[in-house]
């Protein structure tokens, strides 16, 4: 049992991190609808601000409470993320659909090239020995926290607005809305969330590399909110879940199917110097996983919350 | 100045690749304004099939012959199984299936070949030859007219036949070409397999000019391509074309002034800039925004 508890603490961890990441992602995404490929960026620029302010700033402000390090480190990494987030939109959400896309694409790539040429931090290495900070149930209330705020924002005026920008730029500015305004107000309210995300990701793993914030990062946080429903909030907690359970499954597929290979060669259905290709085929999980994205999507493009909404209107037509 | 030029001249080859790459993306988006995130993969595909044949024992053309057709029939049947069934549905859906199978076929080629980088059986030398003070590779000026050559033979196509017709009124209006009998799907397919074609040329270049493949060539190159398609303007082939190679030659400037480091960023970098000045590209055509 102990056992267990150590082995699944760090998905557990990964799990809360991604989630936090997936639903600021979602503010943005599903909410706002802007199409924003580089949110890995902000995400990567608050593990690194924070993990400086721990490993060098601190020290000299003579900061050491665990407590009051771990706050100035959120606020470090969320207002970092919330500047990076600022000099991204001014320029870039003037452009539409696509060509934010695009742009946004960029921001991630320029961000990885920004810190690998950053020597201090440890360069293309990535930053090492960063002080552990943060236990597993805080950073999972920290989700739940999450969770609800954006639940709430969604509630307030400000969020009806940032609706009503997805739903129809034309009809919601003749309603007296400033499009604008409300796409920055949710891009950064998302990057400095994805900020925060970050500042726990670093000072969990005591590491954090530039290549966190590349395109494959970005893609997979839109993976997570679309999995789950582009438009839920709670649908991006259950795709976070899914992109860091199926690998964990995957895990025990090679000893799983293995015997049966072996049975199928003694049989003469398969030659037996194919069983080290397939084997290696099955113990890489990326290559599994990325056959079960295709399929997951194939299955279910409009993620999981289309199947919720789907039963709840079955279960009215039989009332 | 003597730099300046040296650096123009040492950026053609690789802004040729980009270029070569690069097609594809712009046409691919120019008929499903889907952008084909998996491409890269195609450029790493072609070279690795080029060596498995030419261990194989066939001569190079036979070689790249076949890496042709198996790379473009990949493509094609990429199309049909991972993006087609999701044409209807939000934007993101096929952009993940994209990139899912540019995974897929980079942890493939690491399981089946390896995860190193192998040598390319056959390689092309870098003679120079001087003009005054300035070095030029003659695979370089081979490189860079064999792009050029392709690329009008595309535009060629593009404009003199009923199949390059077909895809060029199915970029224009989608709808309106269906109905005056453009076949959608097979038109798409096309559109694909061309695409495949100049990244298997480029990957196969790449391997005879560098003499070295490894699994995620694709990854940089295909990301690059994709910043120099946009830079150019999305859909137009001479924009492509445009795109690499001024994308190539500002790199090679950035290494003369000795910061090869931010290379990788600084195409996007550039990228962004040309978005805000002009979001539809260098040569791209402005389209009109109907309420």
């Amino acid at each position: 049992m102990i056992d267990f508890l150590n082995y699944s603490q760090l998905p557990f961890i990964m799990f809360s991190i991604l989630a936090i990441q997936a639903m600021s992602l979602q503010l943005i995404l599903g909410g706002t609808g802007l199409l924003s490929l580089g949110h890995a960026a902000f995400y990567t620029v608050g593990g690194y601000t924070s993990a400086m302010f721990t490993v060098f700033l601190a020290p000299l402000l003579g900061i050491h409470d665990s407590t009051l390090l771990l706050i100035c480190a959120c606020l470090v990494g969320m207002i970092a993320a919330a500047f990076t987030g600022l000099i991204v939109a001014i320029p870039c959400l003037k452009l539409r659909g696509d060509y934010l896309a695009m742009a946004t694409l960029g921001v991630g790539e320029i961000v990885a090239t920004f810190f690998k040429n950053l020597d201090f931090v440890g360069g293309t290495r990535g930053f090492k020995d960063i002080p552990k900070l943060g236990s597993p149930l805080l950073i999972f209330s920290i989700m739940l926290l999450t969770f609800l705020f954006i639940k709430r924002f969604y509630k307030t005026n400000l969020g009806y607005a940032v609706r009503a920008t997805r739903d129809d730029e034309i009809s919601a500015r003749s309603l007296g809305i400033n499009i604008y305004k409300t796409k920055l107000i949710s891009f950064l309210l998302g990057s400095s969330l994805a900020g925060l995300a970050g500042v726990f990701y670093a000072h969990t793993l005591q590491f954090i590399s530039p290549d966190e914030a590349g395109f494959y990062n970005s893609v997979v946080l839109v993976l997570a909110v679309v999995i789950g429903g582009m438009y839920s909030v709670f649908g991006s907690i259950f795709g976070a879940f899914i992109i860091v359970i199926i690998p964990e499954i995957l895990r025990f597929i090679p000893q799983l199917i293995n015997p049966y290979l072996l049975i199928m060669s003694d049989k003469g259905l398969l030659l037996p110097s194919l069983i080290p290709i397939i084997d290696s085929i099955l113990s890489n999980r990326t290559l599994i996983f990325s056959v079960l994205v295709v399929f997951i999507m194939l299955l279910n493009p409009k993620g999981v919350a289309s199947l919720f909404e789907r039963i709840n209107k079955m279960r009215k037509t039989n009332d | 100045m003597l730099d300046f030029t040296q650096a123009i001249i040492d950026g053609i080859a690789i802004g040729s690749l980009y270029a070569l790459i690069a097609i594809g993306y712009s046409m691919v988006f120019g008929v499903l304004q889907f952008v084909n995130f998996a491409h890269g993969e195609l450029f790493m595909l072609g070279a690795y099939f080029v060596m498995l044949f030419l261990t194989l024992g066939a001569p190079l053309w036979v070689a790249i012959l076949f890496s042709l057709l198996s790379v473009g029939t990949i493509a094609v049947v990429i199309e049909r199984v991972a993006y087609k069934p999701l044409r209807k549905h939000s934007r993101l859906a096929p952009l993940i299936t994209a990139v899912a199978i540019s995974l897929f076929l980079q942890n493939i080629i690491q399981v089946l070949f390896s995860p190193n980088s192998l040598s390319f059986p056959i390689n092309i030398p870098g003679n120079i030859i001087t003009f005054g003070e300035l070095f030029v590779r003659i695979r370089d000026i081979g490189i860079f007219s064999l792009t050029l050559l392709l690329a009008f033979l595309l535009e060629l196509f593009l404009f003199k036949t009923k199949a390059g017709t077909g895809i060029r009124a199915l970029a224009m209006h989608a709808d309106a070409s269906r109905l005056c009998g453009v076949p959608f799907n097979r038109t798409v397919s096309l559109t694909f397999f061309i695409g495949a074609i100049l990244a298997v040329v480029a990957g196969t270049i790449q391997g005879m000019a560098t003499n070295q493949i490894f699994p995620l060539m694709g990854v940089n190159a295909g990301l690059k391509a994709f910043a120099a398609a946009v830079l150019g303007g999305i859909g137009e082939i001479r924009g492509a074309v445009l795109g690499g190679l001024v994308l190539g030659i500002s790199e090679s400037m950035l290494v003369s002034y000795g910061l090869s480091t931010y290379k990788d960023g600084f195409a996007f970098v550039i990228l962004i800039l040309v978005l805000l000045i002009r979001p539809q590209g260098i040569l791209g055509r402005t389209q009109l925004v109907k309420v």
